[in-house]
């Protein structure tokens, strides 16, 4: 067996604690959502039961969330992509200023965009109990990533060169936008679409300020299950949540790495 | 210019272009392109190529009292789409999202003409730039000089009425240059459009072009036939940047100059603002007892079918001489140096001294 330095095994173990750090309360929290009785330990059985009870108690606010974030991906891609266009062939230091001034919501606190919605709409009822609400909040807070993704790509593949071939050949501005900006930016709109779904099912600052018992979402349900429920039941719940996420996760980073390397061809 | 008369005559009537900020990049400019002429712009960086080729193209609009004219039809507030010309890019710009025969029936679909008429002229042009077997390719998965004859078949397959090319060669390594610029040169004149096309490269200018425009700070200095560029260049500056002539900056005397390296009689006597000017193929090598001028090789590089040498102290920078000899001098002798009287010219100093 080869020997293993003493730098290299420190190494080693801190890599070790560092991922024990971070796993083990994941785990123990799935582990928690899985046993028969949190208190007892694992030996008082493996269920699905309390899985059961999270989708009974719960499912309309996951449904909720998907649709939002699926509504959310609409209005981002709708809104964002044109925008990126304009702001790509805008240029210059007006189309930065604009690009700062979208992605405000970014650095205003989740809680103070809340606030501001509220003020502004708190007063229309039947807008302000209804998940459209919600959906207000999310697209201010996603539709920065979306147009930031798409003039990333835009830039990429030299956009404005690809164009002038196109006008040359006699295509109008908006047949070049659905010819050649829409399907060469793909990789640009896939991952923003990504990011938007992601951060549109785990948002929680601004939806919890913006929900009311009617209108719950999937984060605002587990704070709520951990609030009200027994730990086995809001420890089901984080384990539905995972599995929700990790796999946009995983399809984020693919649509990422993806991303880096156009241009580079 | 022996060629048939088709194809459309592009007319630049006093065309400026000013950017924002003050830069004038090119100064009021008349130019005139005749039917089916190739006409290169050939000018270092910077010197308003670029922006005369764009401005006939509409991706720049000339400043308020210029005039862009294809035939009679004033095209000047035409945006390049409704301008029916057929463009090159450096880059290509060829779009990733269409393969090669998609890529070139893309003018002809966008137009609006039927599958079969597109197909049926897709498959001519394909032929005529020898991309047959390429057709269902990925661009992405062409080579440099691939890449080029796609742009080249993309901006002919509508038929344009003017043909431009912004450096069409400069994105490929030099032994596939060459190649290619004998190729695009064949290509060219097959297709009998006007065409024009920039450059920084005087020869690929004079291999392909009918006429040459040399430019240099936004003003065309000479326009004329390859031939008549390099044998009667109408200053310093396009003796030197053309076909690379050697500078010699002697102080006058009579008829005559004196340089470092000794006396140099010219054939007439020299005006203030005028110099002496030698191409290095014209300059002969000879034994330095009893030669006009002498100095000592610095530099010898073999080119196969000739020598270069660097000769110094015979003026008061490096001369430049073409020696066809196989056993030309070596390093470090002492040499003199012949210069033909009908080798001289005699033209306007290049004030700028922009060339070396």
């Amino acid at each position: 067996m080869p020997r293993i330095s003493p730098v290299k095994s420190l190494q080693l173990a801190v890599t070790l604690a560092a991922c024990l750090f971070l796993l083990v309360p994941a785990i123990m929290s799935v582990m928690a959502g899985v046993t028969e009785n949190y208190f007892r330990g694992i030996s008082s059985g493996v269920t699905l039961r309390w899985i059961g009870e999270v989708w009974r108690l719960y499912s309309d606010s996951i449904w909720r969330s998907m649709l939002i974030a699926g509504v959310c991906l609409v209005f981002t891609l709708v809104i964002g992509v044109p925008a990126a266009y304009a702001l790509n062939r805008l240029g210059g230091r007006l189309s930065r200023i604009i690009e700062e001034f979208i992605s405000l919501p970014l650095a205003v606190p989740g809680l103070a965009l809340a606030l501001a919605l509220l003020q502004l709409y708190g007063t229309w009822k039947g807008f302000r109990i209804s998940w459209w609400f919600i959906l207000v909040g999310h697209v201010l807070y996603t539709l920065p990533f979306m147009i930031r993704s798409v003039m990333a790509i835009f830039a990429a593949i030299d956009l404005k060169t690809l164009e002038e071939g196109a006008a040359s050949l006699g295509a109008s501005s908006w047949r070049r936008f659905i010819d050649i900006a829409v399907p060469n930016a793909m990789p640009g709109i896939l991952a923003g679409s990504l990011t938007v779904v992601t951060l549109s099912i785990g948002e929680f600052n601004l939806t919890w300020m913006l929900h009311t018992p009617l209108t719950k979402t999937l984060p605002v349900g587990l704070a709520d299950s951990y609030a009200s429920m027994r730990l086995e039941i809001a420890s089901a719940y984080t384990l539905v949540f995972f599995v929700m996420i990790v796999p946009l996760l995983v399809a984020l980073q693919w649509a990422s790495s993806r991303l880096q390397n156009v241009g580079k061809r | 210019m022996s060629r048939s008369a088709d194809g459309t005559r592009i007319r630049l009537n006093h065309c400026a272009k000013t950017y924002p900020g003050g830069v004038q990049a090119l100064k009021a400019t008349d130019l005139e392109v005749v039917p089916g002429e190739i006409m290169a712009l050939l000018g270092p960086s910077g010197c308003g190529k670029t922006t005369m080729l764009r401005i006939i193209a509409g991706l720049e609009t000339p400043d308020r009292q210029g005039r862009v004219l294809f035939d009679d039809d004033d095209v000047t507030p035409l945006p390049i789409e409704k301008r029916a010309v057929g463009m090159v890019f450096q880059s290509y710009a060829l779009f990733p999202n269409m393969n090669v025969r998609a890529n070139i029936g893309y003018g002809l679909k966008v137009a609006g003409l039927p599958r079969q008429q597109i197909d049926h002229r897709v498959d001519e042009v394909l032929g005529l730039c020898q991309l047959e077997a390429f057709a269902g390719r990925s661009v992405d998965a062409l080579s440099g000089g691939q890449r080029q004859r796609v742009a080249l078949a993309r901006a002919v397959a509508p038929q344009p009425r003017v043909l431009l090319l912004d450096e069409p060669l400069s994105a490929l390594d030099a032994a596939l240059r060459e190649q290619l610029r004998d190729e695009l040169a064949r290509l060219l004149r097959q297709l009998s459009i006007t065409a024009v096309f920039v450059t920084h490269d005087q020869s690929e200018a004079m291999a392909i072009a009918d006429r040459v425009a040399v430019m240099r700070d936004g003003v065309v200095l000479q326009i004329d036939r390859s031939e008549a560029i390099y044998h009667k260049p109408a200053n310093g500056f396009i003796a030197t940047f053309v076909g690379g002539a050697n500078h010699l900056p002697g102080r006058a005397s009579g008829s005559a100059i004196d340089l470092p390296g000794g006396r140099l009689d010219l054939p007439q006597a020299l005006t203030a603002n005028q110099s002496v000017y030698v191409r290095p193929e014209a300059l002969r090598i000879i034994p330095p007892e009893g030669a006009g001028l002498v100095g000592r090789v610095s530099g010898r590089l073999f080119l196969g079918t000739h020598y270069r040498l660097t000769i110094d102290n015979v003026t008061t920078g490096p001369l430049s001489v073409l020696s066809a000899d196989p056993n030309p001098p070596a390093i470090g002798d002492a040499v003199g140096v012949e210069v033909p009287s009908e080798a001289i010219m005699v033209l306007d100093s290049d004030a700028a001294g922009a060339a070396a």
